[in-house]
């Protein structure tokens, strides 16, 4: 039996790349498009304070209430980020069970 | 030639690892939960209707702080109680963690109405709000989404 290591680091590195890729180009405009709005929501409140239009109070209120939707986007781009990290994982783990699997002659794995 | 007793069980762990670490797939996160999606969705329909009053009857007393109360509760209550469930689930701290800031929003949006003179968000009020709440629940739901297909392609 014989199992050539860095050629599987290699077919590691091959199945789990493109899922790692494909993950951050689907969640990027959705972290950019929130970002965004976060921002101009956070420039709106100035202005409205600015113009004497709500309190101080109210307008820490308002901020908290931006800072925690905000942090909510960045909780579920976390999440998306274990997912993706997760099927990465696993198909790279799928690429020993084949490399080995073929290297004993028969289905071990 | 006979291998060494040692090499033999050296050998014997290493295929063992390999079978035990590769038998398994690997899990970062919880399982997708149906009742969340749903409470989530419910409660997602009730804040939106809340802010569509709001934008059709500006002004409206029936919008004021006092008969906005229920609203308010029904949200604490159904947020409360997913949250308490969500505890129970392994592995499950972004979700446990996305519930506590909904919880807290409809907390401050409760301090904020409360605390208007007239009792009546302004029409301001309803923009950011309405922003912040459609952020939020967007979020989670692409998050559940996500967990949902997770869970149809294994």
């Amino acid at each position: 039996m014989s199992i050539n290591v860095s050629a599987i680091a290699k077919e590691m590195l091959n199945a789990a790349k493109p899922i790692l890729q494909n993950a951050w180009k689907e969640v990027k405009p959705f972290a950019e498009k929130e970002s965004k709005a976060f921002a101009q929501n956070l420039a709106m409140i100035g202005k409205l304070k600015l113009e004497g239009k709500i309190t101080k109070e109210e307008a820490l209120l308002h901020i908290q209430i931006q800072k925690n939707s905000f942090r909510t986007v960045l909780l579920a781009i976390q999440g998306l980020g274990l997912i993706a990290v997760e099927n990465a994982l696993n198909a790279a783990i799928a690429v020993i069970a084949t490399t080995v699997n073929k290297a004993i002659g028969w289905n071990l794995l | 030639m006979t291998a060494h007793p040692t090499l033999r069980k050296l050998t014997g762990i290493l295929l063992l690892s390999v079978l035990l670490f590769t038998a398994c797939k690997v899990t970062l996160l919880s399982a997708y939960d149906d009742v969340t999606d749903k409470t989530l969705s419910e409660m997602q329909q009730s804040t939106t209707t809340f802010f569509v009053k709001h934008e059709a009857n500006p002004g409206s007393q029936d919008l004021s702080y006092n008969n906005s109360l229920p609203f308010y509760e029904g949200l604490r209550v159904k947020s409360r109680t997913v949250r308490i469930r969500n505890n129970a689930i392994e592995k499950n701290k972004i979700m446990i963690n996305m519930l506590d800031l909904l919880d807290e929003n409809v907390n401050l949006m409760d301090s904020l109405h409360k605390g208007k003179p007239n009792g009546l968000l302004s029409k301001s009020d309803v923009t950011l709000l309405k922003g912040a709440f459609e952020s939020q629940y967007t979020a989670m739901f692409k998050f559940i989404m996500a967990l949902k297909a997770r869970a149809k392609a294994q």
